[in-house]
């Protein structure tokens, strides 16, 4: 990848929780870069540490840390060596935001929404004073297409689409580089889903904003996606351009993960993954898809190395390297 | 009522009042508004319908949970509205439930002996019987051996295995008819199928009935053969579900079907054309049709004034929408075939 466009580099991130029966490896050494412009989904079930890779490169961490280490090199700067207090004044929420799971839920009650939408403009000192600051929370209402009206509303006040919006708006206002989407759509409508879709879309092709979208719903990741990456037992098993992953998957678990995926209009005999993830208490030291695999060999008791295997593919496997 | 008919429900109408300081009646909630279907003796049907258009209701009120405030149901020839002591007691035992959140539906403090002979305790299968019935259904959702998992609380399975406990518990009473409220949306991917399949095997074998309630249409195909539409607590459309596919006829219906991506990478190119807004409030319903305040096919002084009753453009495909009345040729209705 050219270092100009490079936007994100994430080298060997590693965050591990302390918890009563030892660390567990919720992000165990990921690695991936993206570029300015193309949106990165990340696929993968529940309890295989994707939200905890967005809270690992926005440093979103719980008291329970036990290891984090790694790169994370933002617009070519190592954002891991930057103080708390440096980060949160130049990095979160200025260059990175994140509309958090379940985010809707999150609008405190008690304070109407355009109030906090604007906020991190005055946090962040952007703007100088709150009527400015307002002025720019009309704007992103517009952009994420909610009436104007509704900035002197309170979030019970509205619908569960319109509220998501209004998180979506807050992460967009200081204009980061790179916005990461939690489930953005999860509890929403279909129909909701794919207006909030739309919107980002939108958002992306006319301000080229950068998305990570980190979601378990693969149908609907397709919606945004321009680079595909799964992950499986806190690591990256394969990252590819959306095309080629959606039609051809590399790695086995991302194969099985597709077959399992229900389509509406295709004809075709679904396929489910027998077996469990691995515990992350005591991950297997092998491939950690190994146990599952049915294309197990020898080889699989040693952690294969995530490497590119031509085509901008990067996967984590034996059997393509 | 016909021989082969299981269940058969006429104008079903549950609505919740609503009460203004504790006794002032400020309105209903109409959660389910002038539903009639049948369904036939091992038979699956599917309720799709976004959150709020009553579809949980609907189950609620076919399980006897919640009384209905009119119309008619029957379950194999039994009255089932306004149902009490034995006659309740029998629909319990004979329509099993499975309910979302297999984790919430389960008690913590019992293990799985215990959670599966509750129900034989209550409808008081002799004790002899007990003890082999828990392990016919524990075999039959695939928790093999059954020793390995008797003893064992709900926290010590995972969400499929879980999902599959409550499943047993609904089959173990030998019942007739089975409502699944969303059984699959609380698991993975990678396990919804495998849950599905293995509902649709017990379907199939014990010839039972199975009413499968869900939001997302790209598992219906996997799963029965015919679909029901809900929109705004009315049943807009029921079709077969690969006519419902291929064909639908209802713009909600369109809509949805639009509005659902199958994994492609296209998808990212294109910006999907979906009605805008939300479904509307089940207090104050609009008048008429009640899609017309998104629906692009509105028609002035008929949609908004007058309910559209279910038209038959299409054999055994039903739709409640203006577009399809007599000599109305739009949208691919061919109504004069069928009427």
């Amino acid at each position: 990848m050219s270092e100009q466009d490079g936007l994100l580099q994430v080298e060997d991130l590693k965050l591990h929780f302390r918890t009563r029966l030892g660390p567990v490896q919720a992000v165990d050494g990921v690695r991936f870069s993206l570029d300015r412009g193309p949106a990165m989904v990340v696929v993968g079930e529940s309890g295989c540490g994707k939200s905890t890779l967005a809270r690992a490169v926005l440093r979103l961490l719980p008291r329970n840390v036990h290891t984090y280490t790694g790169q994370v090199i933002l617009n070519g700067t190592d954002v891991m060596k930057l103080g708390e207090e440096r980060f949160r004044r130049r990095i979160r929420w200025v260059k990175m935001s994140l509309v958090a799971q379940a985010a809707m839920n999150s609008l405190n009650p008690v304070v109407k929404v355009g109030v906090q939408v604007a906020e991190p403009l005055l946090v962040h000192r952007q703007v100088g004073n709150k009527r400015e600051a307002l002025e720019r929370a009309r704007e992103a209402f517009r952009l994420v297409g909610v009436s104007t009206d509704f900035l002197e509303r309170y979030p019970f006040e509205l619908s569960g689409g319109m509220r998501q919006r209004v998180v979506l708006a807050m992460a967009l206002i200081a204009n980061p580089d790179l916005v990461f989407l939690d489930e953005p759509t999860s509890a929403l409508d279909v129909l909701t889903q794919t207006n909030i879709m739309n919107v980002l879309k939108g958002i992306k092709r006319d301000l080229g904003m950068t998305f990570i979208l980190i979601t378990h719903d693969i149908a609907t990741s397709s919606e945004l996606a321009d680079r595909a990456a799964v992950m499986y037992g806190g690591q990256l098993v394969e990252l590819s351009d959306a095309g080629q992953f959606f039609t051809e998957p590399l790695h086995p678990y991302a194969e099985r993960l597709m077959a399992s995926v229900p389509t509406l209009r295709e004809d075709r005999e679904l396929d489910f993954i027998p077996g469990q993830p691995p515990s992350l208490l005591n991950p297997p030291t092998g491939c950690r898809f190994a146990e599952r695999c049915p294309s197990r060999f020898e080889k699989c008791d040693e952690e294969p190395p995530f490497e590119d295997v031509g085509g901008g593919r990067w996967v984590k496997c034996w059997l393509h390297v | 009522m016909t021989e082969g008919t299981l269940l058969s429900v006429r104008n079903l109408r549950t609505w919740y009042e609503l009460r203004k300081w504790g006794f002032l009646r400020a309105g209903y909630v109409r959660a389910v508004d002038g539903v009639s279907f049948d369904l036939g003796r091992r038979e699956a049907v599917t309720i799709v319908g976004e959150s709020g258009s009553g579809k949980t209701t609907l189950a609620k009120t076919l399980l006897g949970l919640v009384a209905p405030t009119d119309g008619e149901m029957d379950v194999a020839g039994r009255r089932l509205d306004g149902a009490k002591g034995k006659a309740l007691s029998w629909i319990r035992s004979n329509v099993g439930f499975v309910q979302q959140d297999p984790y919430g539906a389960l008690p913590p403090f019992m293990n799985v002996r215990r959670i599966l002979s509750e129900p034989l305790d209550i409808h008081k299968v002799a004790k002899h019987e007990r003890e082999q019935r828990i392990r016919d259904v524990l075999k039959e959702v695939r928790l093999i051996p059954a020793e390995d998992y008797l003893h064992k609380y709900p926290h010590m399975l995972s969400g499929g295995q879980q999902q599959r406990l409550v499943i047993a518990r609904s089959l173990v009473l030998d019942p007739k008819l089975i409502v699944a409220d969303e059984p699959v949306s609380m698991l993975d991917a990678s396990v919804r199928v495998e849950v599905l399949q293995l509902l649709r095997n017990v379907q199939e074998e014990h010839e039972l009935g199975v009413i499968y309630i869900t939001h997302d249409l790209s598992t219906v195909r996997y799963f029965s053969e015919f679909a029901f539409v809900m929109y705004a607590a009315k049943l807009v459309e029921k079709a077969e579900v690969k006519e419902l596919i291929h064909n639908p006829l209802h713009p909600y219906s369109q809509a949805l079907l639009t509005a659902i991506s199958d994994p492609d990478a296209e998808n990212a190119k294109i910006i999907k054309e979906v009605p805008a807004g939300e479904p509307p409030s089940l207090v104050h319903p609009p008048p008429g049709c009640r899609f017309h305040p998104r629906c692009k096919h509105f028609m002035d002084g008929l949609c908004d004034v007058e309910e559209p009753p279910a038209f038959v453009p299409v054999s055994g495909h039903e739709v409640e929408c203006w577009l399809y009345r007599e000599g109305e040729g739009a949208q691919g209705g061919t109504s004069e075939e069928s009427a």
